[in-house]
């Protein structure tokens, strides 16, 4: 009975951390997201200081839930998805509109890649 | 990380089927979810340990799962019968009172060859002599061979024998085993009267072993002038 009950309870607190932190996941991402959604269409208004300011709140965002990301995503995505913030960093001081736009398009679709990949779904699984 | 965790669980039933699928002839001297795990462990450590761009926890996580189904696994079958011959299999009977059963060769595939190899790997020739030839669950064939093939015994004479009983280790690489010493109901002192007699310490003695008799074997670890 005690054999059972400890491998029944490593399971589950396996599953439970599993859940938690696919949840932790996708909460950063989806702030992340948000901010940066903010951003753009503030810059497609012309909004450009307070697209800057929202491109940072995403950035910083960003950086809050890295050092946890590292121990529960790929490395290769986290760096990539980095890079896109310091280019994008870098454009939407620099008022350089197209590079902006297409710099925050490809970082929006690689966040909710990441945030897609976590989800329990049958195409991810298999 | 969730979905680690759920191929992890696929992966593992997965491996399992196949494995029992496979038959028994490929398992060597473990069950089917032992050899599984021993298959996947050693992967599943290999990948983040090698690769730095892989959290730990992705090796982490897959490696306790394993541990926990195969926990679960074990108990399972070890509580019911009907489990335990789904996942581990049953005995099959190969040679029964001298006779091949060809069925059950084709049925588990293993050749006649391979059947008589592993009669010779036990020292048994004549196949007439083999009462029951038995394919385990975890691949190894037990023989048994006709009472009347058997060598001779010690009780089939009615010779009266000593039991067999363990010899313990005293001295060890120069190293009292203080806890043996108290078990072959000697004391240190008697020890001490021992080495004196013998010439030398502790230290100049690779092993020492008492039978229940009391019968010492002393080994020196060099050979003193």
């Amino acid at each position: 009975m005690k054999q059972l009950t400890f491998c029944l309870l490593l399971l589950a607190s396996l599953l439970l951390f599993c859940i938690g932190a696919m949840t932790y996941v996708t909460d950063g991402i989806l702030m992340t997201e948000q901010h940066l959604l903010t951003a753009l269409e503030q810059y497609d208004r012309g909004r450009y200081l307070e697209a800057q300011t929202s491109v940072e709140a995403a950035a910083a965002c960003w950086n809050r839930y890295e050092s946890a990301f590292c121990m529960l995503l790929r490395h290769s995505e986290i760096d990539h998805a980095g890079e896109e913030f310091s280019k994008l960093l870098a454009y939407v001081s620099s008022d350089d509109q197209d590079d902006f736009r297409s710099s925050g398009a490809s970082l929006l679709s690689d966040l909710a890649h990441i945030r897609e990949m976590e989800q329990p779904t049958l195409s991810n699984i298999f | 990380m969730l979905i680690c965790l759920i191929r992890t669980v696929i992966l593992y039933m997965l491996l399992i089927c196949v494995i029992r699928l496979m038959g028994k002839r490929q398992l060597g001297e473990m069950e089917p979810s032992e050899f599984v795990v021993a298959l996947l462990i050693s992967d599943l450590a290999s990948v983040p340990m090698q690769d730095l761009g892989i959290p730990l926890l992705y090796g982490v996580i897959p490696i306790l799962t394993v541990l926990g189904l195969e926990l679960l696994l074990s108990i399972l079958t070890f509580h019911s019968i009907f489990l335990r011959k789904l996942f581990c299999g049953k005995p099959v009977i190969l040679i029964e009172k001298g006779k091949i059963l060809p069925d059950r060769l084709r049925e588990t595939r293993i050749t006649p060859d391979e059947l008589t190899e592993q009669l010779r790997e036990k020292g048994v020739v004549d196949l007439t002599t083999v009462r029951y030839a038995i394919l385990e669950t975890n691949g190894q064939i037990s023989v048994l061979v006709d009472p009347a093939a058997q060598p001779v015994t010690a009780k089939h004479c009615g010779i009266d024998t000593t039991p067999l009983e363990l010899p313990v280790t005293l001295i060890s690489c120069g190293k009292v085993m203080k806890e043996n010493l108290k078990l072959s109901g000697r004391s240190e002192q008697w020890l001490q009267d021992l080495l004196k007699h013998e010439q030398c310490t502790t230290r100049d003695i690779l092993l020492l072993t008492v039978e229940p008799s009391g019968t010492l074997y002393l080994i020196k670890s060099r050979e003193t002038t």
